[in-house]
């Protein structure tokens, strides 16, 4: 048998007693050793025992489903019930996802995690809603780091580098302020691009550094932590509307499990990681924020000019 | 299995002898398995795979060296380089044989997939060895086989692919590539030589010492190109993709100086680029399709477990990877089957106790055999579009490099030390 | 519905191969201005992966009608010359039925996009998408045009793969 006969029609199918069961499918783009697939076990596991075994989720690691952009169309389409989807991305569905790019805005993972339950950080997920998405929870993985080829101390040294950095305009902006080139080098490149020297090195965090090895061909490390890095977790909308309020319950509970457990289990390795890279021989060392005091502003200019929603939440959690 | 299943394959196979273009073959198929198994919901996801497909920058290397090798011909480029190497060593029986199977070395270093380069070397040597008096489906079988160099030897996509999938170092990754792709020339120059003993294969004059130098004269500016390519990727000028369109614009400047390349023939140049891309391309948008449905459905996981039930020895599951993924490869064809199946895989490495590059090295060989394996092995399809040879005819041609190239594979495969000792040197 | 398909192949033949020639350039004049000028061009390759997506399908469509197409003969091979046009225009029903349906979900695909900009040059997801559903068009378009000669005329030996 193929195993899979009972998840062809439709997700879910009526249950004993009117109860619904479901089977459903999440995919997202991370390896399945990384942090966001423990999230996804978290939200299977959790989704399974509020549901008393109603609930059962097929987990699609590593893009097998396709990209970001592929799964989102799935997710429009009715395919595919659950996904992460990077934030990064999501800039490019609506402008409002670049407020959680603001730099330095957050202290630690807490902090983060606990904006993603404010009024404002749900608002911004609302504004996908006439998309035909339903986008219901954050968290957060790999705060972003600066890799360098040769040792940089100061945002001057940057003037001129050119850097990998993930495409989203929130990104590029920051570092086209730094005088840094960004590159859009896909990540299978930027391995080789970073040995031979066609960039200077990356915008990147610390767990991608190690399963990657770019420690190798990047040796010093800015542990800046300049940004957070927020994953969006979503649910099919006509699956969502057609449940149960003690379904959606479940549903976003399970959720709010996940998110916190894979976001404060990232925020504890982050002490092994750098000890990791640091015996691999990476030189790890900090860069005052005060030196970048100068282009957060500048950004936080540029983007709560862009719309009200990233004007709101950056006056909220700038201290 | 499944009735949706059993009646897909059946349609697969079907819609494959009624002569089908292959690259609709998997689009129908695909097609038809939704509604033999009442996945209709699953149709509005078809285009968005289709684009998605050539959704990736490494794909350009495809188009642009085949430019390149097309302007190297037209510019007289190849021809020279080509004469330069049988001034050498063309007095030798099979010569141009030999030289081949090197100039595919050589060009491994600089290129980092088997599809690229086969279609380049296709487009260069097969007419060539056909003027010398080879057979056409033996030289191109010849060319097709050594291209599964490409990717072992670094540069190489498939291992900068598997180290980001798996962790593995990338860099150990391409050192320790080095040896099996050494040891897989060495193979290809053993069959030739076996084969020079029934078979009556062509020689030329021995050149003379004013021969030899006219010739490297001529080529000199020739050899710029990988010169160029080589020096251009190690320092950091541009990345291998990018250096395919330096090379693309070096060979015009090389083939206007030579005076045999002219304007009025660049249209046609570009058409014929077009023309042989888009069947690869068209190809690898049905089978990205192709490949979501399969994943889909979990059908590689659930292979793949129930041959990894059979035994606990590392051996024997060594033994049963390489026949999995040499009967997977038949059907699916390198970067995506790398993407499907390492996940399911690389876990169970820790529980056999298997070293993860030497098992990066294994699997990459084995998924370059499924390149020229029917039904699906776009290396195949690259070079009989490309030299005009029937795919039948090919696979017959390919059989003792095929078996060449699976006897190197075992060899890796139990023989540790010859992936994992040059590594182990500069740690 | 021949001038159509001929017309269609004079621009399928014409945007290629601009872009083929665009793609090498723009990838090469990318490389000039990162390491001679220290100026990298962020929308490069962005622009050359949506020109190549364009140059598989309208090449991809013209290797459909000049049967460039990689496909097994072995069987069709051993029929006549009257055998062979019948399973050719058994298999052309087949190919356009699918295509009509693969047309069908592209363009209703395109149509229906939710709003998305492409990642660094910010112009509208549909520019690239584009490609799949006029691409298809093109290719039944020059696979119809063959089927009504099939049921026309005989075809020449060399028209029958
Ligand atoms: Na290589
Ligand atoms: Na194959």
């Amino acid at each position: 048998a193929c195993g899979s006969g009972e998840s062809k029609k439709a997700s879910s199918a009526s249950g004993e007693g009117g109860e619904k069961t479901y089977k459903f499918k999440l995919g997202h783009i991370a390896p399945p050793d990384h942090i966001w697939n423990e999230a996804a076990e978290k939200l299977a596991e959790e989704l399974e025992e509020r549901s008393n075994g109603r609930m059962k989720m097929e987990l699609y690691p590593g893009g097998q489903l396709g990209s970001d952009s592929d799964m989102v169309q799935q997710l429009e389409a009715g395919s595919l019930d659950f996904a992460f989807i990077t934030n990064a991305f999501l800039t490019s569905k609506s402008d409002a996802f670049s407020a959680w790019f603001a730099p330095y805005l957050f202290d630690s993972y807490e902090e983060a995690l606990e904006a993603s339950k404010s009024d404002q950080a749900k608002k911004i997920l609302a504004t996908l809603d006439d998309q035909g998405l339903k986008a219901l929870d954050y968290f957060f993985s790999g705060n972003r780091t600066m890799m360098f080829r040769e040792k940089v101390e100061t945002p001057k040294d940057m003037d001129g580098l050119a850097l990998r950095v993930t495409p989203s305009p929130a990104l590029e902006d920051w570092y086209r302020s730094l005088g840094i080139s960004p590159e859009s080098i896909s990540l299978p490149d930027v391995y080789q691009s970073a040995q031979t020297g066609v960039i200077d090195g990356m915008d990147m965090d610390l767990d991608a550094a190690i399963t990657s090895n770019y420690n190798e061909v990047t040796g010093y490390g800015a542990l800046t932590n300049h940004m957070v890095w927020p994953s969006v977790m979503f649910i099919n909308k006509a699956l969502y509307d057609g449940m149960s309020d003690g379904d959606k319950k479940i549903v976003e509970e399970s959720m709010a499990a996940a998110s916190e457990f894979a976001t404060m289990k990232r925020a504890s390795q982050e002490e092994e990681f750098i000890k990791t890279l640091k015996e691999r021989g990476m030189d790890l060392y900090e860069i005052d924020s005060a030196l970048f005091e100068k282009y957060t502003k500048e950004f936080d200019e540029k983007y709560k000019a862009k719309d009200p929603l990233i004007s709101e939440f950056i006056e909220t959690f700038r201290k | 299995m499944t009735f949706g299943l059993i009646s897909t394959i059946i349609v697969f196979i079907l819609l494959l002898i009624i002569g089908i273009p292959i690259s609709l073959v998997l689009a129908i198929t695909s097609l038809s398995y939704l509604f033999l198994t009442d996945n209709l919901t699953l149709l509005a996801t078809v285009p968005q795979k289709m684009f998605s497909g050539m959704d990736n920058f490494g794909l350009l290397a495809i188009p642009l060296f085949m430019l390149a090798g097309e302007l190297m011909n037209f510019g007289g480029i190849t021809t020279r380089l080509i004469q330069f190497a049988k001034v050498l060593i063309g007095h030798f029986k099979g010569g141009l044989a030999y030289v081949s199977i090197i100039a595919n070395m050589f060009l491994a270093s600089i290129l980092g997939s088997a599809n690229a380069q086969a279609a380049m070397m296709s487009k260069v040597m097969v007419p060539e060895m056909e003027k010398e008096g080879y057979s056409r489906e033996f030289s191109s079988a010849l060319t097709l086989a050594s291209s599964v160099v490409a990717p072992v030897i670094p540069p190489s996509m498939l291992f900068i692919i598997y180290g980001t999938l798996t962790g593995a170092s990338i860099g150990d990754l391409f050192i320790a590539g080095i040896i099996p792709g050494i040891l897989l020339g060495i193979g290809f120059i053993i069959v030739i030589g076996i084969m020079n003993v029934k078979e009556n294969f062509p020689r030329s004059e021995r050149g003379t010492l004013k021969e030899i130098f006219k010739s490297f004269f001529y080529v000199l500016p020739a050899l710029l190109i990988p010169f160029i390519i080589i020096y251009g990727i190690l320092s950091g000028i541009f990345t291998p993709t990018e250096s395919a369109a330096v090379a693309c614009i070096i060979a015009v400047i090389i083939g206007f100086s030579y005076k045999q390349l002219k304007a009025k023939y660049l249209p046609e140049i570009l058409l014929n680029t077009v023309v042989n891309t888009a069947t690869i391309t068209f190809l690898i948008v049905t089978a990205n399709l192709f490949g979501y449905i399969i994943a889909y459905e979990r059908i590689p996981q659930l292979m793949a477990e129930s041959m990894l039930s059979i035994s606990e020895n590392p051996l024997v599951f060594l033994l049963l990877v390489n026949i999995l993924l040499l009967l997977l490869g038949t059907v699916l064809d390198g970067i995506a089957a790398l993407i499907i199946l390492v996940p399911v895989l690389a876990p169970l490495l820790v529980t056999y106790q298997i070293n993860p590059v030497h098992f990066g090295v294994i699997v990459t060989i084995n998924l370059t055999i499924g390149l020229l394996t029917p039904p699906v092995g776009t290396g195949l399809f690259i070079v009989s579009s490309v030299a005009k040879v029937k795919i039948e005819s090919l696979v017959k041609a390919i059989m003792p490099f095929l078996i060449t190239t699976v006897i190197i594979l075992m060899i890796i495969t139990y023989w540790e030390s010859a992936v994992l000792w040059l590594p182990g040197l500069y740690k | 519905m021949k001038t159509l398909s001929n017309w269609v192949e004079r621009i399928e033949k014409n945007v290629s191969i601009l872009l083929m020639a665009a793609i090498t350039l723009v990838l090469f004049i990318a490389v000039v201005y990162r390491y001679f000028l220290s100026a990298p061009l962020f929308w490069a390759n962005e622009a050359t992966i949506f020109m190549m997506t364009w140059l598989t399908f309208l090449g991809g469509s013209l290797g459909l009608k000049y049967k460039s197409q990689a496909s097994i003969t072995f069987l069709v091979d051993r029929f006549s010359v009257k055998g062979k046009r019948i399973l050719l225009i058994i298999t052309h029903i087949i190919i356009l039925a699918a295509l009509a349906l693969l047309l069908y979900l592209s363009y209703e695909w395109v149509l229906t996009l939710s709003p998305q900009k492409s990642s660094s040059m910010r112009i509208p997801m549909w520019i690239p998408y584009l490609s799949v559903p006029v691409g298809l068009t093109f290719a039944f378009i020059h696979l119809l045009d063959y089927m009504v000669d099939l049921i026309k005329k005989t075809p020449k030996r060399s028209d029958v793969l």
